[in-house]
């Protein structure tokens, strides 16, 4: 792309026609209405658009350096289909939209979830899948170990399986018989939203991704019988902590579970690859095709939004003309500025994207951002209503100011990157079409991805922003609580000094009293023990006196025998 | 081997046709089926034997009616044999004065509400040992999702209704229920399982 390409994509902008149709015609009259209304309250004007203002446009300027991840959850309608929109029934394609009725039909009871279990692709890689992992897990012996409960299992055909009950009835125990389980449940699966939102977007395509994920290696674990029949399809990981009695180890669930969720996280970003954004997911979420959609919308929606501001900032509709002349004169110097100031990014652009697949498709975003200039307009309508709906905001007197102003903002932030993504979906798309023809067929879905990704992008930002402004706004009540809880804390402290004090004082006393008794009783003790003393002695001289008077009696006895020998 | 696949419809049904669910075929006089302990199984499904294609190993006329439990076992036995708390019964004649005395309660599904039921229609086709036909079925040779059950003295019972979920009715995870009956003593003998994913 040269200079003169450029002049002469330049010129087209001031050749461009301005119209509008009657129900945008109906939104600006309520505007001029409620710019009126807005001005009339002393409490409302300059300060308030001031801040929306800053606030708008620091979103905006956040785009070039934002990641592609983010979930919006817009009031009105996106073009990104992340997992939480297609909750919410918005859509970027007819294809998500498909997505969704089938996904509805197996929430909802209307499809049988239980159909592709009957189909035999589904049940060959289960059955398939399942030999697989019960030879890898078997030991030695014949025997598995449940990976919940580390008990030991047998096959049912095992005769450690079987017992004999007191009615000579054999009977087998559910509670080591091994069945293959399902970490995230087959009903589960099909229920999930994220599975629905990126597998394919037909019934067949659908049975086959589930079969990948739900019989996956990593998603299969050994469990009892017992277990695994009474879980029925609920989560492995709220069953175990549900119910005690199954002596599941928590943590050996958690592994399990992480594991499965691993195996699924990499299914579902294959099939996203697959059916969602065709092969040029990888290579272009990275490229200058990206960088330049997100640079050029960024850059216009920040002008766009400034101009808007500028306009209509504390001036009454009657200060300046007609609310149309004045709505015209904002498009004009938006295009007067873009001319001026975006055309050195967007060169910059083209110079640093070249030799390569992006490098060609960033040359044709930007071309046909020009030659379909018209284009911006439609981004700038999509915004009317966003902003109609932040002045009716703004005009409501019965809501706090700052409450006001955080609604108007959310309200003009959403409305951005709807009109960012609209744009630039439909752009993409013509620009595919036209200029790669042999991408046509897929053009719908490389302008989907592209699109998406910078919606991905504004979303985020969305919510980056309202969170940074929430946390401003929160910081003040923050303060106080803080400044309270030091307070508390304080009043704390000294309580508890006071009431150790008192527990110190109890404990001497304690210990004082303690020890006058002690003393008392060893007083008591050492009479008792003097007592003795004079009792032993008492008793030892008694009994000298009786070993002297024994001695004696010997003496005696002796004497007499002598004598009885003799005679 | 020959076996009955199953389809099913939903609709109002009178008392004598093939059904799951709803109000079952009870001849006059006789008490709705109990466990020993007296408490009244669920009513699962009923052939009218008469409706059907024929099979060979299974008699022309008659109904042949299941009952399980409402419990988390859905009425299995640790010894499989379904005597107690599930239940094979067959009806050798039908009493077309039979009539519904008593209101009955449904059994998992929010689908089916006093008479509204499923019908059953039946389709005769050829079963394969090593690739069994996976859906409901009469007959034919059990596809277990888990292991087949059956060891020694066991190994004499054939496969006589196999349910398959579905919005009916979901045996655990997407399971199966079976009722098997003696190969040598039709319907005196019977065993009750159902495994799931």
């Amino acid at each position: 792309m040269n200079n003169t390409d450029y002049d002469s994509y330049l010129k087209q902008l001031d050749d461009m026609d301005i119209f509008l149709t009657q129900e945008e015609e109906n939104d600006l009259a309520e505007i001029a209405r409620l710019s009126e209304s807005v001005h009339s309250q002393d409490n409302l004007g300059k300060e308030i658009f001031d801040t929306i203002e800053k606030a708008a446009i620091d979103s905006i300027a956040q785009i070039v350096n934002l990641s592609d991840i983010g979930d919006w959850r817009p009031d009105q309608g996106a073009v990104v289909t992340t997992p939480l929109n297609f909750e919410n029934e918005v859509f970027a394609c007819e294809a998500d939209k498909k997505r969704f009725e089938m996904w509805e039909d197996r929430t909802d009871g209307r499809w049988d979830v239980n159909e592709y279990r009957k189909r035999a692709p589904f049940n060959n890689a289960y059955n398939q899948a399942k030999q697989v992992h019960l030879n890898s897990t078997k030991r030695n012996d014949g025997s598995y170990q449940d990976a919940y409960t580390s008990k030991t299992l047998y096959c049912t055909s095992d005769e450690r399986n079987w017992h004999i009950d007191e009615n000579e009835q054999q009977k087998h125990d559910t509670t080591t018989t091994i069945n293959v389980d399902h970490i995230y449940s087959v009903a589960g699966l099909s229920r999930d939203p994220k599975l629905a939102l990126y597998s394919s977007d037909t019934q067949e395509g659908f049975e086959k991704d589930l079969s990948k994920v739900a019989n996956n290696k990593n998603n299969f674990a050994n469990t009892s019988e017992h277990i695994n029949k009474s879980m029925r399809d609920k989560d492995t990981l709220e069953y175990a902590k549900e119910h005690p009695d199954k002596e599941m180890d928590l943590q050996k669930v958690r592994e399990e579970t992480h594991k499965a969720n691993q195996a699924k996280t990499v299914e579902t970003v294959k099939m996203a690859v697959k059916n969602q954004s065709v092969p040029f997911v990888k290579g272009m979420a990275k490229s200058a095709v990206a960088a330049t959609g997100k640079k050029l919308v960024g850059e216009t929606l920040t002008i766009s939004v400034q101009e808007f501001f500028v306009e209509f900032r504390g001036k009454k509709v009657s200060d300046d003309g007609s609310l149309l002349d004045r709505i015209k004169r904002v498009f004009s110097n938006i295009w007067r500025r873009v001319k001026e100031e975006l055309s050195h990014i967007w060169k910059t652009i083209a110079e640093f994207a070249t030799n390569n697949a992006a490098s060609e498709i960033a040359n044709l975003v930007v071309n046909f951002f020009f030659s379909t200039a018209k284009n911006i307009f439609k981004l700038i309508r999509c915004m009317m209503g966003s902003i109609l709906r932040a002045f009716k905001i703004i005009a409501d007197s019965k809501r706090p100011m700052k409450e006001r102003i955080f609604e108007a903002l959310k309200v003009i932030s959403s409305g951005l990157a709807f009109a960012a993504g609209a744009a630039l979906n439909e752009v993409l798309d013509k620009a595919i079409t036209t200029n790669l023809p042999f991408l046509a067929p897929i053009s719908s879905e490389i302008s989907a991805v592209i699109s998406g990704l910078v919606s991905s992008i504004l979303s985020a930002l969305v919510l980056m922003a309202f969170d940074k402004h929430k946390d401003k706004m929160k910081f003040r009540a923050e303060q106080d609580a803080y400044n309270n809880l030091l307070v508390k804390s304080a009043a704390r402290e000294l309580t508890r000094t006071a009431i150790s004090d008192q527990k110190t004082a109890i404990t001497m006393f304690q210990t004082v009293k303690f020890i006058e008794e002690g003393i008392a009783y060893m007083a008591v003790k050492r009479d008792q023990i003097l007592d003795n003393f004079v009792q032993i002695e008492d008793t030892n001289l008694e009994i000298k006196e009786l070993a002297l008077e024994v001695d004696t009696s010997q003496a005696e006895t002796c004497l007499l025998l002598k004598q009885l020998k003799k005679l | 081997m020959n076996c009955i696949k199953l389809s099913f419809e939903e609709r109002e049904a009178t008392l004598l046709e093939s059904k799951l669910f709803g109000y079952p075929y009870i001849p006059v006089g006789v008490a709705f089926p109990t466990t020993e302990s007296g408490k009244e199984l669920v009513f699962l499904a009923q052939f009218n034997l008469a409706e059907l294609p024929a099979l060979d190993y299974l008699p022309k006329q008659g109904m042949l009616q299941f009952f399980i439990f409402d419990d988390e076992d859905y009425g299995e036995d640790e010894s499989y044999f379904a005597t107690n708390t599930a239940r094979i019964i067959y009806w050798p004649t039908i009493d077309n004065n039979a009539q519904v005395d008593k209101p009955l309660r449904n059994y998992n599904s929010d689908y089916l509400i006093g008479n509204k039921c499923v019908t059953i229609k039946g389709l005769l086709c050829q079963d394969n040992e090593k690739n069994p036909i996976s859906t409901s079925k009469i007959g034919g040779y059990a596809d277990f999702i888990q292991n087949d059950f059956r060891i020694g003295d066991l190994n004499r019972f054939r496969l006589l209704f196999q349910l398959s979920s579905s919005r009916y009715l979901n045996w655990g995870d997407g399971g199966n229920g079976y009722f098997f009956t003696d190969k040598d003593s039709i319907f005196t003998s019977n065993l009750f399982h159902w495994d799931c994913f």
